[in-house]
């Protein structure tokens, strides 16, 4: 993990110093893109958020405060924005953006189940997509994602429960739709 | 009870293997460059640095009458 850089990245945030932001960038603009991405399955939008994003951190990253968890504050920056985003405009889901996910690995069964997982995760409903995105996919600590999606520790356990359920339920279905050789490497 | 630690939950497990994503060149380039220009300290307004000084003035004029109306 990198959240060891973060207080010398945040000291040199402070400070004004450009080697912060691309320090910053470096270690966060992928996941919070990868993140942005999977959250509002738009390429374009994703784009847009990923500068606003960044764009903030130029703007707010010298009142950071010194013990701040410059990860999180990423992630909270890029979620608050793509929601309300998407709560404004109707969701487009775009296959294409999706698809273009980094290269897929060589193996054509990994990418089968990758690609299910993705398609699946589409799927849901933008809540269920943002908690398992960020405990899932980004491993954010648990009391970080609360604290991001103002929930209590039990919501947060309860909403997770429920995604994950639902993330079964739409990989349970594509899994139907498999041909048998693929069904045999689904676990 | 449905665990939902990444390391002991299928599923998780399953999220945490999805491959990352790297920003465009282009797209990190102009981002880099307009953060570049926020980052550096921006220079006071002229109205700004005219209200200050004639603010500074005025004190230092006010200060001046005051000792001259002493003797």
């Amino acid at each position: 993990m990198t959240a060891a850089l973060d207080p010398e990245l945040i000291s040199l945030l402070r400070r004004r110093d450009p080697r912060g932001f691309d320090g910053a960038y470096d270690a966060y603009a992928g996941p919070v893109f990868g993140f942005l991405l999977r959250l509002s399955r738009r390429r374009d939008l994703a784009e847009d958020l990923l500068q606003h994003v960044f764009m903030r951190l130029a703007e707010r990253g010298p009142e950071l405060r010194a013990d701040s968890d410059l990860r999180a504050w990423l992630f909270a920056v890029a979620r608050n924005a793509a929601v309300s985003q998407l709560r404004r405009a109707p969701e487009l889901a775009e296959e294409s953006a999706l698809e273009a996910l980094a290269d897929p690995p060589p193996d054509m069964e990994a990418r089968l189940l990758l690609g299910d997982v993705e398609r699946a995760l589409s799927a849901l409903r933008l809540e269920d997509r943002e908690v398992l995105l960020l405990v899932g996919v980004e491993g954010l600590e648990r009391g970080a994602v609360a604290r991001l999606l103002g929930l209590r520790p039990d919501a947060l356990r309860q909403r997770l429960a429920r995604a994950r359920s639902r993330l079964l339920a739409e990989l349970e279905r594509a899994r139907v739709e498999l041909s048998p050789r693929a069904r045999k490497v689904l676990p | 009870m449905t665990s939902t630690r990444p390391d002991d939950d299928p599923v998780l497990a399953r999220l945490a293997a999805l491959p990352g994503e790297t920003p465009a060149r282009d797209l990190t380039a102009r981002i880099r460059a307009a953060s570049l220009a926020q980052l550096r300290p921006r220079p006071l307004h002229p109205v700004f640095t005219l209200l200050v000084a004639g603010s500074a003035l005025g004190y230092l004029l006010s200060a001046l009458r005051f000792t001259l109306g002493l003797f």
